[in-house]
């Protein structure tokens, strides 16, 4: 009963407030990891393709998280922000490790494809959160999100990218940046809400 | 050195995990000294971080759950005392104590659980939830005065001529605030006058009338 009540009350708080608690109270750090393993572990699945992969990844991002809780703060972001960021750069890592080669050649034919995908696989799950994500993306010229997919989903550098658009440095630079901004924008400033 | 101008240039492609690694060290280096740039760098994360959202969501397997707590379960049982060095900052004073059988320690979790008190019993202050692993749980009301109430469930029943003390620490030294006999429901409320300068409070089983220090093991701990 204590342990259900317990369990209720860790519900109700922010995603700052468990972490600070995960350290001591294994249930906290359960109601975060219950929060937020579906994004990270599709973040995983789309970036590295492979589920075996995915796991490891996940598991390896929670324990950073939870080996971390103490040493976070909030001037860096969002508890999901960390995790998420955790995900993609550990996942990026693990790309780069691959044939530079190999990875240059797939990155633009996987973009296609999987944006392809995308467009018809709406899962039910998370289907208002992508679409006010995917509206935030609508706003975004097409040349400065094609730069941003390929650097966050191929894992291409920016030099990397201007290479492969044949494109001056400067430019990916810039798009990068004014795509960003301009999501950050259409988002509202900060970051959509999750269930 | 790279200027300001230069290193805003960076901050997307650092965002994205598209720069290199010189360039995301120097950008760290800058958002260190500069809060502009450190908040800028944030909101740009943020924004990236929702591109998460967009890509298909796939249901994670259930044994990823069970993978995950096994391994937290596994570090914890490998640190060396329950605990750590870490920690020193808010728990160093439990050392001086005599009798600490520190595995006995149930430290209570602080929750920041900021109760709206316009709504609740025309209190004052702020409420924050707190429960220990051994099952007792209860509130910390902050009054505006400085002071402190303090309200748990669920302690464990105490021998005739016994009850439970409140303690605040400062400086690693407890001092005496306050004594009440278990109710009902195993509960005691007890409050604390002040708690300028301390960094925790404690309450332990004693008997009546000790007050100089603590003698019995802490059974909820709240850190301040």
């Amino acid at each position: 009963m204590a342990r259900r009540r317990h369990r209720e009350e860790l519900a109700r708080l922010a995603d700052e407030d468990l972490l600070v608690l995960a350290d001591r109270d294994q249930a906290a750090f359960e109601a975060l990891y219950d929060r937020h393993v579906r994004v990270a572990y599709s973040l995983a699945i789309r970036l590295l393709g492979d589920r075996q992969a995915a796991e490891d990844l996940v598991q390896e991002a929670f324990l950073a998280v939870w080996r971390g809780s103490t040493k976070y703060s909030q001037a860096r972001g969002s508890v999901r922000t960390w995790l998420l960021s955790i995900v993609h750069h550990r996942a990026i890592d693990r790309l780069r490790q691959s044939s530079a080669m190999d990875r240059r050649q797939g990155a633009l034919e996987e973009e296609a494809r999987a944006q392809r995908a995308q467009d018809t696989a709406d899962t039910a799950i998370g289907r208002v959160e992508a679409q006010a994500v995917r509206s935030a993306l609508a706003g975004v010229p097409s040349d400065q999100l094609e730069v941003i997919r390929l650097a966050y989903y191929g894992g291409l550098t920016q030099q990397e990218i201007a290479e492969q658009l044949s494109l001056p440095l400067g430019t990916v630079k810039s798009r990068m940046r004014l795509g960003l901004e301009r999501m950050r924008r259409n988002l509202g400033g900060g970051e959509v809400a999750t269930a | 050195m790279s200027g300001h101008d230069e290193i805003r240039e960076l901050l997307a492609p650092v965002a994205l995990g598209a720069a290199t690694p010189e360039e995301e060290q120097t950008v760290e280096a800058h958002v260190r000294r500069c809060d502009a740039c450190a908040g800028e760098l944030a909101e740009l994360r943020a924004a990236v971080g929702e591109l998460a959202v967009e890509v298909p969501q796939v249901e994670p397997p259930p044994e990823l759950r069970r993978r995950v707590m096994d391994a937290v379960r596994a570090e914890i049982d490998a640190r060396p005392a329950p605990l750590r060095p870490a920690r020193r900052g808010a728990f160093g004073w439990l050392r001086p104590w005599p009798v600490v059988a520190a595995l006995a320690v149930a430290v209570a979790a602080l929750i920041g659980w900021n109760v709206a008190l316009q709504r609740g019993n025309g209190g004052e202050g702020r409420v924050v939830a707190v429960a220990s692993p051994a099952g007792a749980s209860g509130t910390v009301r902050f009054l505006d005065d400085g002071g402190a109430v303090v309200r748990v469930r669920n302690l464990p029943a105490l021998g005739p001529g016994r009850g439970y003390e409140l303690w605040t620490i400062r400086g690693g030294k407890p001092r005496s605030e306050g004594f009440a006999s278990l109710g009902p429901g195993g509960e005691v409320v007890v409050s604390a006058a002040d708690l300028a300068g301390a960094s925790a409070m404690a309450i332990t089983p004693e008997p009546l009338g000790n007050v100089r220090a603590p003698t019995g093991a802490q059974v909820v701990v709240i850190p301040l």
